[in-house]
């Protein structure tokens, strides 16, 4: 079991990932971050994970998903994520620039685990981050790697 | 011989003892002739002639005897063929009494007269029974008497007069009433008992009493002058007085009045006055009298109520035919009966050119076959409602709404409608043209609705996808600076700043755009909303603020509950509030939130007082305007789009938001919602 937090990151824009990319680093949190611009190929990524041998290395910890993407947008790739039996546990942040409110209360009703609006500002970025690792790490019980039975 | 003697002859001569002294004179003169004859010696021819003369004289005396006694004889027939009618009438006095003692004391007397009269007129000549008048005279008093008493005696005829001496017979005699007054005293001296029965006093008690005293006092003396006058003519007709009887009984009389005078005219005897009751005929009289006018005045009460009739008929008359409605009647058929003036002038017809037309011809052409099948109806339910279309005088077509009841006769039948007509044109097209209207304001209406979707739509989306290049700005601004500021000369550093500082108020404006859009959105779920709590989490809110400047915020205990969002009711007063701590160069800055009373019913008013900077009344308008800042950048930070939010967020809820303020004497920033609506829970 790796110590290392996996955070998939479902995200498009290639600054912000660099921005989380680092904030991550200054906020020095171990981690491992994958990351996946495509709202399908996420999908598809989750799917091999779910059914590959090393599920249980493979899992993420924490999903954190935009929902401003191409193709397959944020709120289809919820619902897939969380209508799959043994990808649901999987905590899914969604983490998105639109504060709409009814954005904010589809997610929830797909599924989502927390909504976070974006900072707009980078020092922002590293609190939430941190907090982000504090909270899904050592304040929750996480739930427990089990591979699916085959 | 006797008839024409009889006639002329007798008269002449005149009564019998006159009579017989002429005769007895001219034979004493006869006697003297011949003793002269006979002393003197005459010639033989003067002998024979006086012998002759006095012949002729004694055969003239021998036939005026003769005629005499028959002419007696006659009249004593006549008298007694009377008394006989009388008395065959009557029956005998012996088998039939009055009851009358005296009566039938003189009805015997003069009975057994008659018996020797009957008797004696069966011969020739007469018995002299005594001296011929005398005889008469007795009889006829007797007569008189018994046929008096018993009311079948008319004592018109004189005494003396055997000339008209009329016995009246029969029935009239015994219900007349007659009686001889005294000329002078006017009492009574005779009464028929027909009118002793009528008057209630016998004739004893007559004799005692003048006519006058029967007389109604209001009458007498107009009786007494006629009475009067009828003695000096003779006779008076139809006097008529009000007389009351021993029973005390109002009766009216007529009274014919004939004057009696005695024999050979020798003065007044009597007054013979012959009474009818004419109370009955009187009171008829007056009755009619009373009846007429009656009758005058119910005539004209009747003329009285037939104007009046009148005037309420024109008056209904005009109110029908000047209404301004248009009504009709159609009969069973359905043909106009009648209509009043306004439909004639409205369509533009004569009233000869629809009365008794059918109705169908006030409808256009191709409407006409349907009228059969709707009047059957409405002869069924017995009233309709429905709008049409008729056709004017000129052609015209237009719309109408027409009611109409039916008229039902007593078998329940249709009589004929009550029907009246609305030209609904006008109001029809007001309507077509209100539809239209309508519709485009509807369709305005969805436009704008759409645009204002699509500008949210839009500044939404443009927010947002503007935030994540801003994002990357400012975030690599930075970077650059902590990763690569050594790198960097100090212009280059400047550079760098003026990047970021753009970025940032790029960013503001963008969230204050974003926010703006969100203030008009008020969410549907509107309810009752606490200010206290509101104020409670701006103030916590800005609880550090408070602390780092060492500003008072003071809320008012106690303010009241409005109707709204409370998310947005939290933006705008920590809008507010937030605005007094910054525009303020106060050492102690302080805010104040309270109640005042509001002009308003329904709303509450707030105001959030400050004794900050103040604003010139000349840019009051101007501060609620969007992106309009009254201050440089390096005075005070901020878009300018605080107060445009407030605005519109007040806007939304229905209230109202303006500021009192002057010049470095703060602000103050009057706020004013709806309360909440009856009935409803926070």
């Amino acid at each position: 079991m790796s110590e290392e937090f996996h955070i998939l990151l479902v995200e498009d824009s290639p600054t912000d990932v660099k921005i989380l990319e680092r904030a991550l680093r200054e906020a020095g949190v171990h981690h491992r971050l994958t990351v996946i611009h495509d709202g399908s190929h996420a999908l598809e990524f989750l799917a091999n994970v779910r059914d590959s041998e090393t599920f249980d290395q493979e899992v993420p910890d924490l999903i954190l998903l935009d929902l401003n993407l191409p193709g397959l947008d944020g709120g289809q790739v919820l619902a897939g994520i969380k209508s799959d039996v043994y990808l649901r546990s999987i905590p899914v942040v969604v983490l998105t620039t639109s504060r709409r409110e009814d954005d904010v209360a589809m997610m929830y009703a797909t599924g989502a685990n927390t909504f976070i609006e974006k900072p707009s500002e980078y020092p922002r970025y590293c609190d939430l981050v941190a907090t982000l690792e504090l909270y899904w790490r050592e304040v929750a019980v996480p739930p427990p790697r089990r591979r699916p039975k085959s | 011989m006797d008839k024409p003697f009889d006639k002329y002859l007798r008269p002449a001569i005149g009564t019998t003892h006159q009579r017989y002294a002429l005769l007895v004179g001219q034979g004493v003169c006869w006697i003297a002739v011949v003793v002269t004859a006979i002393e003197t010696n005459p010639s033989r021819h003067a002998t024979y002639l006086a012998c002759l003369a006095v012949f002729g004289q004694c055969l003239f005396a021998l036939s005026l005897w003769l005629s005499d006694r028959r002419s007696q004889a006659e009249q004593a027939r006549q008298i007694a063929g009377r008394v006989n009618a009388i008395l065959d009438k009557r029956g005998t006095p012996t088998t039939r009494s009055t009851g009358n003692l005296f009566l039938d004391e003189s009805l015997a007397r003069a009975e057994q007269t008659i018996s020797a009269l009957r008797v004696s007129s069966s011969n020739r000549y007469i018995e002299p029974i005594g001296f011929g008048d005398s005889v008469e005279i007795d009889l006829r008093g007797h007569l008189q008497n018994a046929m008096t008493k018993s009311g079948m005696y008319d004592p018109t005829s004189a005494l003396d007069g055997l000339a008209d001496d009329s016995i009246v017979v029969g029935e009239k005699s015994t219900s007349d009433m007659v009686n001889r007054l005294d000329p002078r005293t006017l009492h009574w001296i005779e009464s028929s008992p027909a009118e002793q029965l009528f008057l209630g006093w016998s004739l004893k008690q007559l004799r005692d009493k003048s006519f006058l005293e029967i007389i109604h006092p209001d009458d007498r003396d107009l009786a007494r002058e006629q009475l009067r006058t009828a003695l000096a003519k003779g006779e008076a007709h139809g006097l008529i007085y009000r007389v009351k009887n021993s029973r005390g009984e109002s009766k009216a009389i007529q009274v014919n009045v004939g004057v009696r005078t005695g024999p050979n005219r020798s003065g007044v005897t009597h007054l013979r006055c012959h009474i009818t009751d004419v109370t009955a005929k009187v009171r008829a009289s007056r009755e009619l009298r009373r009846r007429t006018r009656e009758l005058t005045l119910v005539n004209q009460q009747l003329r009285a109520a037939n104007r009046e009739l009148e005037e309420l008929k024109d008056r209904y008359s005009d109110l029908y035919q000047n209404a301004p409605a248009l009504y009709f009647s159609l009969d069973a058929e359905g043909r106009i009966s009648e209509c009043n003036n306004t439909l004639l002038s409205s369509l533009g017809y004569r009233r000869d050119e629809l009365i008794g037309k059918s109705y169908a011809e006030l409808l256009p052409p191709d409407h006409r076959p349907n009228f059969r099948e709707r009047f059957a109806e409405y002869r069924k339910e017995g009233q309709v409602e429905v709008e049409g279309l008729w056709i004017k005088a000129n052609g015209e077509v237009i719309n109408v709404f027409v009611t109409g009841t039916a008229v039902l006769k007593p078998d329940g039948t249709i009589l004929r409608s009550r029907s009246v007509a609305q030209d609904v044109t006008a109001r029809h097209a007001l309507e077509a043209a209100f539809r239209d209207k309508n519709q485009r304001l509807g369709v305005a209406n969805a436009e704008l609705s759409r645009k204002i979707k699509e500008l949210d739509e839009f500044s939404h989306v443009v927010s947002h996808d503007l935030k994540e290049p801003l994002r990357t700005l400012t975030s690599f601004s930075d970077f650059l600076i902590s990763d690569y500021g050594d790198r960097l000369d100090s212009v280059g550093k400047e550079y760098v700043q003026y990047i970021v500082e753009a970025s940032r108020r790029m960013r503001t404006l963008i969230e204050d755009l974003l926010e703006l859009s969100r203030a008009g959105k008020v969410t549907a779920d509107l309810r009752c909303v606490k200010l206290d709590k509101v104020l409670g989490v701006v103030k916590a809110d800005l609880g550090e603020l408070v602390r780092s400047t060492g500003a008072e915020i003071e809320i008012e205990v106690a303010l009241p509950e409005v109707w709204g969002d409370r998310d947005r009711l939290v933006q705008l007063f920590m809008n507010l509030v937030s605005n007094g701590l910054k525009y303020n160069r106060d050492k102690a800055p302080k805010v104040s939130v309270r109640e005042v009373p509001s002009t308003l019913a329904g709303m509450v008013t707030i105001v959030v007082q400050d004794n900050g900077i103040g604003i010139d009344p000349q840019f009051h308008s101007r501060v609620f305007q969007l992106f309009r800042r009254l201050h440089t950048r390096e005075e005070y930070e901020g878009t300018g789009a605080g107060l445009a939010i407030c605005q519109k967020i007040v806007q939304a809820h229905g209230g109202n938001l303006w500021v009192e303020s002057e010049l470095n004497h703060g602000s103050k920033f009057f706020v004013q919602l709806s309360r909440p609506q009856d009935g409803r829970e926070s």
